[in-house]
């Protein structure tokens, strides 16, 4: 296996349900350029043919070499129409395959969702029969890790570092694309799992769904979790409180996704407590118009299910995923307000992973006037992002975050895959490499330079916002969790 | 690349008072309209040609479709290079008759 990563994109979305390599849509507009250009060269030659007439040519008694001429020209004429003839086919023909490989994708999803909310619904209906079978050897178990932790509790208290070892040493288990797909069908069946275990009729869960009328789907499943998570003290959301952390000016727009993603901040732990920021507010200033704002928010900062000091923990991602007021998005709107975006403020979001959430809640929220939106590696599946702007998502299928989203409901954002780790081995000690910045970076300089149209005509959009700018200056917001 | 082609000929190299047949006056100003178009139709032609892909080398895509599709784009190509070799030879007899025609002044 060649050791060199996958370049190859798919490009899906913008309101459209072909789904194709980049490569692909790039050679069907290649094919309809020949096509047209045939067009021109055969109405060329025909006004060629017509300018030297046969009578013409008799009256002058012209020499051999123009009937040859004439001759070439009709052969001429023949090839070029046939020509753009079979390049028109093969053009419609690449865009009928992307289609309806789109159609059957989709129909594929649908019935894998059903038969994956059937199984939710069985293991659930199993689940009380489980926990009554499981239930009498808990206290013995429980004894036993008590003991053990009394005896050993250093061994006890890795576990969990343990656990997180093995997966990194076996990291090809979870950056798989079929993993990510068992993952995401996981996702969307487990309401059914709630269901079935609460006894609900099938067809009552079913009706309730996501695969029928979506009152119930991985919002409220989310929601459910994040009610239990509170009754042990966990997943509780907070007050947040933002904060400047810099602010400087100068520098220009974003020119395409790769400048975006660079811009998205990070926050990382060091030596004297964690470092960097959340939230980047950058304010666009031209004369004559109204100030626009380009907001980029940061992925998840803490893993802890036990709300700390981070506003953008794993509590966050929970209520994020649940559509409530996660602290992560109640910190941007905070640090939006500070920056001095309003209602009417045209604003572009971007977002990494649990960032990409809350940038495309934000953007989908109606509360701000959306000029544009990009997320990377983020679990946005199930929000409806709306139209009128341009939308860019790009995920790896090998990526299990984006999957926590559960499958794509809004067909109107322009969707870029790319299997991450597709063709080369994964990087020891990492457990989930294909959510690493650095692999979409990769991604976003691929799209960058992509031939689609649909992705080259929203990435124009994109770079159009606040691209007269005079003045440009970015502040760095840090968000933390207020203790009540 | 516009879709007009213009046609600059000295009319005093055409009308030469030496040559006073108005028919072959009329055939050479025809023949010398029909070469400039010709370079113009042979422009476009070699355009298409360099727009033509190079056929499936994407690493999702592999079987009899690819294939197929490998074929067709390889045969449009040969289409092209046909005709571009057919446009040149028009152009060659064109330019021939052009300058028999002038020959005859």
């Amino acid at each position: 296996m060649a050791d060199r990563p996958s370049d190859s994109l798919t490009v899906s979305g913008g309101g459209s349900v072909a789904v194709a390599s980049d490569a692909l849509f790039g050679d069907a507009q290649s094919l309809e350029a020949v096509r047209d250009e045939l067009r021109r060269a055969s109405s060329a030659l025909v006004s060629a043919d017509a300018v030297v007439t046969e009578r013409l040519l008799r009256r002058s008694d012209a020499p051999l070499s123009a009937l040859d001429a004439e001759r070439e020209i009709d052969h001429a004429l023949a090839l070029v129409e046939a020509a753009g003839q079979r390049a028109a086919a093969i053009a419609f023909l690449l865009r009928a395959a992307a289609h309806g490989y789109g159609v059957a994708d989709d129909a594929a999803s649908r019935i894998a969702q059903q038969l994956a909310a059937s199984l939710g619904y069985s293991i659930g209906r199993l689940l009380p029969l489980a926990a009554a079978v499981i239930a009498p050897a808990l206290p013995p178990v429980l004894a036993a890790l008590l003991v053990a932790a009394l005896v050993a509790p250093k061994q006890v208290a890795a576990v969990p570092g343990a656990l997180g070892r093995w997966l990194a040493d076996n990291n090809r288990l979870l950056t798989n694309p079929v993993t990510v797909a068992l993952v995401r069908a996981g996702v969307m069946s487990v309401d059914d799992v709630i269901g079935g275990a609460l006894g609900l009729p099938a067809a009552a869960v079913h009706a309730l769904g996501d695969e029928a009328s979506g009152v119930a789907g991985p919002n409220t499943s989310a929601g459910v979790f994040a009610a239990l998570g509170a009754r042990f003290g966990l997943l509780t959301e907070t007050p947040v409180a933002t904060r400047v952390s810099t602010r400087q000016s100068g520098g220009s727009p974003p020119h395409g996704l790769a400048q975006r993603l660079d811009r998205i901040p990070q926050r990382v732990d060091g030596v004297d407590g964690p470092r960097g920021g959340h939230v980047r507010v950058e304010r666009y200033r031209s004369p004559g118009e109204p100030d626009g704002f380009a907001v980029y928010v940061t992925g998840t900062a803490d893993f802890s299910p036990k709300a700390g000091t981070e506003a953008f923990d794993l509590t966050s991602n929970v209520t994020g995923l649940a559509e409530l007021p996660a602290g992560s998005v109640r910190a941007v709107q905070d640090a939006m307000r500070q920056a001095g975006v309003t209602a009417d403020s045209p604003v572009q979001f971007a977002g990494f992973s649990q960032g990409g959430l809350v940038a495309a809640t934000l953007a989908a929220s109606g509360d701000y006037n959306t000029r544009g939106l990009v997320t990377v590696g983020a679990p946005t599946g199930q929000l409806t992002l709306g139209e009128g702007y341009p939308a860019v998502l790009l995920e790896h299928t090998d990526d299990i975050v984006p999957a926590l989203g559960g499958n794509r409901a809004d067909d109107q954002p322009v969707l870029v895959q790319r299997e991450a780790f597709a063709d080369r081995a994964t990087p020891e000690g990492v457990a989930v490499p294909s959510h690493d910045r650095g692999e979409y970076r990769r991604t976003a300089e691929l799209a960058d330079a992509a031939h689609s149209s649909t992705l080259v005509d929203a990435l124009a959009e994109l770079d159009g916002f606040g691209r007269d700018a005079s003045n440009v200056t970015s502040t760095l917001y840090v968000a933390e969790r207020v203790r009540r | 690349m516009t879709d007009d082609f213009t046609v600059n000929i000295d009319p005093a190299s055409v009308l030469d008072p030496a040559v006073l047949d108005p028919a072959v006056v009329e055939a050479r100003l025809a023949l010398s309209a029909q070469l400039a178009a010709l370079s113009g139709v042979l422009a476009r032609l070699e355009h298409a040609r360099a727009r033509v892909p190079a056929g499936a080398q994407g690493d999702q895509w592999r079987g009899p479709a690819q294939l197929a599709y490998g074929s067709s784009v390889r045969q449009l190509g040969g289409q092209l290079d046909e005709a571009i070799d057919v446009v040149r030879a028009a152009k060659r007899h064109t330019a021939r008759a052009v300058a028999t025609v002038a020959s005859r002044g």
